[in-house]
């Protein structure tokens, strides 16, 4: 940064070119295209010859190591002893870090590996070689992982890759698709992945999981509460299960789609790894899966929201709720009916695209209750 | 079909207002609409500290480490982007991170960026020294997705970095590596 003075305006002095006898260049929006910057590409290229990332300095080569994810951080290490000490420093890996399943499974062709495998011989026993395969990777993985980056916050994680592929041949082999997957999910990538880390949050970028690991079901005092109450239950704490795979760091869940935070909770009143949900937010871009509906919008005891943002959410709800029953013809309705009494029609029609997501975020609590169809 | 996407994009931002007059390290000057020369947060502070009333006239901001030739580079997407881009909400860090790591960078900006690396690395400086950092995070992704792509071997002899780890300590980040690579550790291998 030292060499990198700011610039300071300075009037036109004697001694210095004055604009208006230069040719004052044409810079109109219309002047360059992409086309015509290839001709300054060429010259750029011949005159930037000597630059190299040597050149780079330390902050930028920082923000340019914040791409990458965990493993290339790990493996780039090797490159000089710069680079080590720069990709193990705690700026980069003490608060965040990013794991990208779909680059690695890519990178050892597990797939490819894992279509062999089910090519030859394709039984029960073909994939749990597989799962086994898998469950090897991830666990090194994890350990070589948070060993030295247990201090990490938040884990970022992508991993559709390795998911779509396994999905997509547990299905085409017709077994039980959504329980298999739901097993490699928290067995073979969560647990292992989570084995040594404290980290509180834990974010899927983008990924298919959504559903299948948010195994948040909800405990039985709730359950036995009963449908009826639902919609008449307001400052009240809904007790969910901690996913099984979750270790007991782990405060709060993003799945792009939806956050689901967990609050500690007092010893006494509840079993092992259970907490409350004290935040459920859905931001709804896309339909839940697997017929997963929202079945009822909650007052948390610490949340009240404002009329209006209140009714953006039912709304959406009931946009949802609209589109479900379609598939589901008769089975909606009268919950439906409960949930829709109150509701403006104004508001009830409202397009999704007209809805004010970014004001939903972390607004309210919602209730999950997975339906399995 | 490129002259009615010109033409559009011109009608975007061309309005009348304030022209900023620059200077490049070599003197040149370059007279840019407000619009794109805000985009550089530097010029939008020394715009803002000195007034706007005082942009209108024949004032020149010396960019004094930006090259004629990397600033033309740089012009093309400063006008690109301050015509196509939306007045975006500033995005909450979590919305801001997952961009980061899981979008693609745009088409249009790896076609700006489809340019030699060192190219890259001064558009790079240029963009840091300008603030510009939309500019500068395009950059440094690029960078490192090309990174990504290079075995350790590769990385050295692009950038002319040397081996200086003794054998002894590459091998012992070998070991702790091996798990993550394609194939098992060389024994003695020597690079």
């Amino acid at each position: 940064m030292d060499n990198l003075l700011l610039p300071v305006l300075h009037r036109s002095s004697p001694g210095s070119r004055m604009p208006m006898e230069l040719p004052m260049e044409d810079i109109s929006p219309q002047s360059h295209t992409m086309e015509e910057t290839k001709e300054i590409d060429q010259k750029l290229a011949e005159a930037s010859a000597g630059t190299t990332i040597r050149d780079i300095p330390d902050h930028l080569l920082m923000d340019v190591f914040e791409y990458f994810d965990a493993v290339t951080r790990l493996r780039k290490r090797m490159v000089s002893k710069e680079w080590k000490a720069m990709l193990s420093s705690r700026q980069l890996t003490r608060k965040r870090i990013f794991l990208d399943f779909d680059m690695y499974f890519k990178e050892s062709d597990l797939p490819g590996r894992l279509k062999t495998i089910m090519k030859a011989t394709p039984t029960t026993e073909t994939l749990n070689h597989f799962e086994n395969k898998f469950n090897q990777v991830q666990s090194l993985m994890s350990n070589c992982l948070f060993r030295r980056f247990d201090e990490a916050d938040t884990l970022y994680v992508r991993i559709n890759e390795p998911l779509r592929t396994v999905e997509a041949l547990i299905k085409e082999k017709n077994s039980d698709t959504a329980e298999k997957l739901r097993d490699i999910v928290e067995n073979e990538f969560i647990s292992p992945l989570l084995a040594f880390s404290q980290a509180r949050r834990l974010v899927f970028c983008d990924s298919m999981m959504e559903e299948e690991c948010l195994a948040v079901e909800i405990v039985d005092d709730f359950d036995a509460a009963g449908e009826d109450e639902w919609v008449d239950v307001q400052s009240h704490q809904i007790g969910f299960n901690r996913p099984p795979w979750a270790n007991s760091y782990v405060e709060e869940i993003c799945m792009r789609n939806c956050v689901v935070v967990f609050e500690p909770i007092a010893e006494k009143s509840m079993e092992h790894q259970k907490g409350f949900v004290a935040n459920l937010t859905f931001q709804l871009e896309t339909r839940p899966r697997y017929s997963d509906i929202i079945c009822a919008a909650l007052d948390a005891s610490t949340y009240r929201p404002t009329l209006e943002t209140s009714s953006h959410i039912i709304a959406n709800i009931l946009t949802f709720h609209e589109a479900e029953i379609e598939d589901f013809p008769g089975f909606l309705e009268e919950t439906l009916n409960d949930e829709v009494a109150n509701i403006p029609e104004e508001i009830s029609r409202k397009a999704l695209s007209q809805i004010d997501f970014p004001s939903l975020k972390h607004s309210s609590l919602y209730l999950l209750h997975r339906i399995y169809g | 079909m490129s002259t009615a996407a010109s033409s559009s994009t011109s009608e975007t931002i061309a309005e009348p207002g304030l022209k900023i007059k620059v200077s490049t390290k070599e003197g040149e000057v370059f007279e840019l609409d407000e619009k794109v020369a805000k985009m550089s947060q530097v010029i939008r502070g020394i715009l803002e500290d000195l007034g706007e009333q005082n942009g209108g006239d024949d004032s020149v901001l010396p960019l004094t480490q930006v090259e004629t030739r990397i600033f033309r580079k740089i012009l093309v997407w400063l006008k690109y982007h301050a015509g196509h881009d939306k007045e975006e909400a500033p995005k909450a860090e979590e919305d801001e991170i997952i961009a980061r790591f899981c979008e693609e960078i745009p088409e249009w900006d790896q076609k700006f960026l489809n340019v030699d690396q060192a190219v890259i690395l001064e558009i790079m400086l240029a963009a840091d020294y300008l603030d510009i950092k939309k500019l500068r995070g395009l950059c440094c992704k690029t960078v490192a997705n090309i990174l990504k792509t290079k075995t350790v071997e590769q990385i050295r002899e692009m950038y002319g970095i040397e081996n200086d780890f003794t054998p002894e300590e590459e091998e012992e980040i070998r070991k702790q590596t091996a798990w993550c690579e394609d194939e098992p550790p060389r024994q003695g291998s020597n690079h």
